[in-house]
């Protein structure tokens, strides 16, 4: 068998990865590759949302409805006083706020039936 | 305590009867024009579709690619952007676009986004499952000549009971080679809601 000669080897190696080369314009950017190496980079990221759409939506001033709105934040306000005024009612009166569990309540700081005589004069804190 | 009995019994019924009549399901024509509340809806979505469409197929972008190119135009459809006052999902006209163009044999469709992901997944796997005169090669994917992208906008002008909303929806068609814009499609809808 004859013998391929080495430059006739080297000259097809440089037809075969040409033809797989991006064919080149006269009037092409010589820079080019620079925007094509970042772009290949991030091709997956910069695909990944085709098809599809974006929400970037804004609040339009409606009258009904920011009227509805400070209706429902007057309502919560007045929930939240309300629900504040009750845990304050109840918190000196020993077990009956329902905020609490009653084994708050059943310890010696709350409770007079579970302190002891002489905790109110602070001999209890002193041994404990 | 018989008459509370047929007092409850009563009022049993009647409770499940008028049950019954609150709750009511009928099925209606879809192209039926039906607006409740004055927000984006279907209707909206048909209009749009219906003018992008019969723009799209009949301006000169098409009629010029073809002279240059002499096959179909291929698009892919890229993002659109809803910067309106409402949640709009651009899906249901942009499928309508895309079986319309389909199905005129005028323009091509490629596949883009994550569908584009499933089927290139689907042809990593058929490289070590399928059989070798069935499995689907690599680099054979047409490539697109234009990318279609859109944006929604929306301005919205009301007092009291009364409102104006006012829908702009731009579709545009951009050659992928060279950026230029070769077509741009666009449907405006007015709205006047009074609650």
């Amino acid at each position: 068998m004859k013998k391929l000669h080495p430059y006739m080897a080297g000259l097809g190696l440089l037809l075969s990865a040409g033809s797989f080369a991006q064919q080149t314009n006269p009037d092409q950017n010589p820079n080019y590759k620079v925007s094509m190496d970042y772009y290949m980079e991030n091709r997956q990221e910069l695909t990944a949302n085709q098809g599809q759409t974006s929400q970037q939506t804004y609040k339009a001033y409606d009258w009904t409805t920011h009227k509805a709105e400070v209706k429902q934040q007057k309502q919560d306000r007045k929930d939240e006083l309300q629900k504040m005024r009750y845990q304050s009612r109840y918190r000196c009166s020993y077990g009956t706020n329902p905020y609490y569990p009653k084994s708050v309540y059943n310890t010696p700081y709350y409770s007079p039936y579970y302190a002891p005589l002489w905790y109110g004069a602070g001999i209890y804190s002193f041994i404990f | 305590m018989k008459r509370i009995q047929l007092t409850l019994v009563i009022s049993t019924v009647l409770i499940l009867g008028l049950q019954s009549c609150f709750h009511r399901v009928a099925r209606v024509d879809p192209e039926e024009q039906m607006d409740i509340s004055g927000s984006w809806n279907d209707v909206d979505s048909r209009m749009v579709s219906d003018a992008m469409i019969e723009q799209a197929l009949s301006e000169d972008w098409l009629k010029n690619h073809m002279a240059a190119q002499k096959e179909q135009p291929v698009i892919i459809v890229g993002m659109v952007t809803n910067k309106s006052h409402e949640h709009i999902d651009a899906e249901t006209f942009m499928k309508d676009i895309e079986r319309a163009f389909i199905e005129s044999k005028k323009v091509r469709i490629v596949q883009g986004g994550e569908k584009r992901e499933e089927l290139r997944g689907e042809r990593a796997d058929q490289q070590v499952n399928s059989s070798v005169s069935t499995m689907k090669q690599w680099g054979l994917e047409v490539g697109a000549d234009y990318m279609m992208q859109g944006s929604i906008n929306s301005i919205v002008d009301a007092y009291k009971r009364e409102k104006v909303v006012y829908y702009q929806i731009d579709l545009e068609l951009s050659n992928l080679e060279t950026n230029e814009v070769v077509w741009i499609g666009d449907k405006k809808i007015k709205k006047y809601v009074k609650n």
